[in-house]
């Protein structure tokens, strides 16, 4: 089998760009089904208070769901779209919240905390211009050689930084149970840390060890 | 005050009935057609108050449908319904004439309120 190419991202990105939109139409569709149910109830509710408060409760478990698929839609939207463009702005919050999205399962398998840092720990307009695919790869695989090291009930947040003279994604983790040096060896030993070097190394840009807390910053530019 | 009429155009059936159901619910008389060729035969035959036009559909599209609606000069406000990819559509629907657009999945108070500010903004 032969690696992908451009052709083959692109393929990719347009048929799951419009699956996407597909599945934000059935999404409409569930939305106004169950409004227009909640509608009737309240005109006529059920006669019985009982029902009504079992009908209630699985109407706000489908419209908390309908929230949750168009969060995923959209996310699962916009990394569809992310092969359009070969080079574009793109804003490091953003980048990271989006790879954040993508991720979130695969901590959740581990019993990792996968999550933004909130919004006074970042730097919300800082952007680079860039690949927008390649970006989200480096992303992903810094959160993925870090998920390869860190025990069960870590932490593990991001954040959009630019300090120094250093545009990136600070990845800090928490309850790692480890120093923040003999995580990061371990990370440089490990088969992804290779996937994540040459990633950067495609972009121009590197990582490095934080020098407070355990985790890394991946430098964009 | 007359009770307003919209008309509804997407080509998703069960979607478009269910929101002409809600908003005939809250006083609204909503009709529904589910192709452009349909939304201008109607528009042809009957007075709406607004519009709401789903700008991807088979055959003619939204923005197709707005021209020659537009080509009518019949005077009722245009709302389109977009999807995530097609905001470029909503944005040129806007830059041909058509009020604003929203995107679906829909908040039925949003359009409600979208709708009275485009009656509105025929009126002045």
């Amino acid at each position: 089998m032969t690696a992908l190419t451009g052709k083959d991202i692109e393929f990719f990105g347009k048929i799951t760009a419009s699956m996407t939109h597909e599945f934000k139409n059935v999404l409409a569709i569930i939305k106004e089904s169950a409004g227009l149910m909640e509608d009737i109830t309240q005109i006529a509710p059920l006669s019985d208070g009982k029902h009504q408060e079992k009908f209630d409760n699985a109407l706000k478990t489908v419209k908390n769901q309908l929230n949750r698929g168009m969060e995923l839609s959209t996310v699962f939207n916009r990394f569809a779209h992310a092969p359009d463009k070969s080079t574009a702005e793109i804003n490091l919050k953003d980048l990271a919240e989006q790879v954040v999205w993508l991720s979130e399962r695969f901590a959740r398998l581990k019993h990792i905390t996968l999550k933004m840092a909130p919004d006074d720990q970042l730097d919300k307009a800082v952007s680079i211009t860039g690949n927008p695919v390649w970006s989200q790869m480096a992303v992903y695989n810094g959160i993925e050689c870090l998920l390869n090291q860190l025990p069960a009930e870590s932490e593990i947040s991001l954040a959009s930084s630019n300090e120094a003279g250093e545009k990136g994604i600070r990845i800090d983790c928490k309850n790692v149970k480890t120093d923040g040096q003999q995580l990061f060896q371990a990370m440089e030993d490990s088969e992804s840390w290779n996937n994540l070097k040459e990633i950067l190394s495609a972009i121009n840009g590197d990582v490095r060890r934080l020098e407070r807390n355990p985790g890394v910053m991946l430098i964009f530019a | 005050m007359n009770k307003v009429k919209v008309l509804l155009v997407d080509d998703e059936v069960e979607f478009v009935s269910a929101l002409a159901e809600r908003l005939d619910i809250r006083d609204i008389e909503a009709r529904v057609a589910t192709d452009g060729e349909q939304a201008l035969e109607m528009i042809e035959t009957e007075t709406f108050n607004v519009i709401v036009l789903d700008v991807i559909m088979p055959g003619i599209s939204g923005l197709e449908v707005l021209k020659r609606i537009n080509e009518k000069k019949i005077g009722t406000a245009v709302i389109l319904l977009t999807g995530h990819g097609s905001t470029k559509e909503g944005l040129e629907g806007m830059r041909m004439g058509a009020f604003d657009y929203l995107m679906k999945p829909l908040d039925i108070d949003e359009l409600i309120s979208k709708m009275n500010e485009a009656i509105e903004s025929k009126k002045t």
